[in-house]
């Protein structure tokens, strides 16, 4: 499964120009009680976790449980209490999808400014070989055989 | 190129720096913004609303900051 990279504003250094960045940022569908949704995530090879905001949550209805972990350290050492939530997970390209039933993280962000969707290693980058080819900005999935075992059938309407 | 060759997809654009810190829903095709707003539930729901049954939700970050990744 093939992604182009997200297009992105973002401020050069030193200057006042802003420069198109590209973000190994792809489509993720995230399946609760009371429905789904499709957002862009980050593919982060540097979070051990899969982070959703909690609201995110509370709007599928998602039920939350204290993480074992309580709390992870970002980077700069900022402490984030987690909670877990069992979801569907899908990730489609133009030809292929896989979805399959994980727990992940959630965050309650202080603001709704500071949201973000966080693809890490738990939940999303262990069922795949990953593949980051910054010249053509385009990411490469191929399930493990791990995920082809927990992947669930395709529906009809998929 | 021969008639069984794929078409490029094309590149969506990157998020108009205007929706900074929010977030926005785009159509399919990603052409169309279709809502936008602070709160992920209330912009999904206003796109459905519109008619656009499974929107693609994009947070927009704020292009003055550069993102070093999830603090």
């Amino acid at each position: 499964m093939k992604f182009k990279y997200r297009s992105v504003f973002s401020r050069e250094p030193g200057s006042d120009d802003f420069l198109i960045f590209r973000r190994p940022e792809i489509m993720v569908s995230i399946a609760g009680p009371l429905g789904k949704a499709t957002s862009v995530g980050l593919v982060d090879t540097g979070s051990d976790f899969t982070i959703f905001p909690k609201r995110i949550a509370e709007y599928l209805g998602v039920p939350l449980t204290e993480s074992k972990l309580t709390s992870a350290a970002a980077f700069g050492g900022q402490e984030l209490p987690l909670q877990e939530g069992e979801v569907v997970l899908k990730v489609t390209d133009s030809e292929d999808q896989v979805e399959w039933v994980t727990e992940v993280c959630f965050f309650d962000f202080p603001t709704s400014e500071s949201e973000a969707i966080i693809l890490g290693d738990s939940s999303f980058l262990d069922y795949f070989i990953a593949t980051f080819d910054g010249e053509a900005s385009e990411l490469e999935l191929q399930p493990t055989s791990e995920m082809l075992e927990l992947c669930l059938p395709r529906q009809e309407s998929d | 190129m021969s008639t069984s060759e794929k078409k490029p997809v094309p590149i969506p654009p990157p998020a108009p720096i205007e929706y900074a810190g929010q977030w926005v829903a785009w159509n399919k095709e990603w052409t169309e913004i279709v809502a936008h707003g602070r709160e992920f539930a209330d912009v999904h729901r206003e796109a459905i609303h519109k008619g656009f049954s499974d929107p693609i939700m994009e947070h927009v970050r704020n292009p003055k900051l550069a993102f070093i990744g999830f603090l």
